[in-house]
């Protein structure tokens, strides 16, 4: 069986090889990348992540910040509408990371030493925007928040074999908030009211 | 092409090297489209992948063989070279970035053992083409540290140890790097 190219392995010492040839038979499983990343400073001599490049920035999907409000009347109305946003980190193994322990430590401290600032597992903004609405229109909020990919490959020193080796590497790309200070899209709509909407107006 | 393997423990002789080195020089040629280059230091081979992430993968491919491959190899090794005592297996050693920040082209090298951290340089690599003068950002895989010189053979002065991802290699050899140790 081919290894497949994102769990490729290496042996540390023909002594060691031949142990753990005789030891895990070729028909040994392997590991999936969430047991491999859980392994990661909790089982192993060393854990790396190597980033594959700079960070992405990206802008995540608009997404509703604050209640919508409605103007009933006949005129223009400016309403205040005071909203707070999460966005949080995610990554491509699904697995919780936090960066003070096992694979989001070593995440973490490889992003800070490439790009001389802190990963955000999550960054909280909270605003209040000014929204104009007309007669008997809905006005809304949207925030369209800066994210961040970063992607690379995880690579781990066991000092006893894991499944038959010494060496793995894992592929990674965790995704959060932007860390850079860029300016993020917030955005006011509008539109009329349906009928039930103004049925509902006092 | 100037890669070859420095086998200071394996006890070459300077004519094997000098073999290696020569076989090497009628290798691959630099592929301008494709940016994300691998190369063993165990046997000279090349090969060049628009992606980095193919680059890796490829890499890790190389270096990840099956059992019965692995068999294969330690016997062929233990056959060829009857002084070898620590190599089993390829593994990922560097990967060398045009660019600051890990940008741009990549190359990355493996080898067929650890570094032993008897305080000699365990593999030499010498750039050529495009890859001369033109390295930022390095990273040192396994348990390797990375030296810079500014000239091939590891000649001229020296920048490191690198012992960790750098984004940046510093003022000093930005754009200087003609050959690259590893101890």
């Amino acid at each position: 069986m081919r290894k497949r190219s994102w769990s490729a392995l290496a042996l540390s010492s023909a002594t060691a090889g031949l142990v753990v040839l005789a030891a895990a038979p070729a028909a040994a499983a392997e590991p999936t990348n969430r047991q491999l990343l859980e392994q990661c400073n909790n089982g192993t001599d060393t854990c790396v992540f190597h980033p594959d490049g700079p960070p992405q920035y990206y802008t995540g999907p608009a997404r509703q910040v604050g209640d919508s409000v409605y103007n009933c009347t006949n005129g223009v109305q400016r309403f205040n509408v005071s909203w707070s946003d999460t966005t949080s980190q995610s990554n491509s193994v699904g697995i919780a990371m936090t960066t003070e322990a096992g694979f989001g430590e070593a995440f973490a401290v490889s992003y800070e030493q490439s790009y001389e600032h802190t990963w955000k597992t999550s960054h909280t903004e909270s605003q209040t925007t000014y929204v104009d609405t007309g007669p008997y229109q809905v006005g809304w909020v949207e925030r369209q928040p800066r994210m961040e990919r970063v992607s690379g490959t995880y690579e781990m020193h066991f000092g006893d074999p894991y499944y038959g080796h010494y060496i793995w590497y894992v592929p990674f790309e965790a995704r959060g908030p932007a860390s850079d200070g860029a300016s993020e899209a917030i955005v006011q709509h509008n539109r009329d009211m349906t009928d039930a909407e103004k049925a509902a107006c006092p | 092409m100037g890669a070859r393997k420095k086998v200071l423990r394996l006890g070459a002789t300077a004519g094997t090297t000098a073999l290696i080195s020569a076989a090497l020089a009628g290798g691959t040629a630099h592929a301008q489209d494709a940016d994300h280059c691998i190369e063993s230091l165990d046997t000279g081979e090349k090969e060049c992948f628009s992606e980095f992430e193919t680059a890796i993968s490829a890499a890790e491919e190389r270096t990840g063989n099956t059992i019965a491959e692995q068999k294969r190899m330690m016997k062929s090794k233990q056959s060829s070279r009857a002084m070898t005592t620590a190599a089993a297996n390829d593994i990922i050693l560097g990967t060398f970035f045009i660019h600051e920040q890990y940008g741009g082209a990549t190359f990355t090298l493996y080898g067929d053992s650890l570094c032993s951290k008897d305080g000699q340089m365990e593999y030499v690599y010498n750039f050529s083409g495009d890859w001369v003068d033109s390295i930022s950002s390095v990273q040192p895989w396994a348990n390797c540290w990375i030296w810079l010189y500014p000239e091939p053979d590891l000649g001229g002065d020296r920048d490191g140890p690198y012992k960790e991802n750098t984004p940046y290699v510093g003022d000093y050899m930005n754009d200087r790097t003609e050959s690259v140790g590893f101890s």
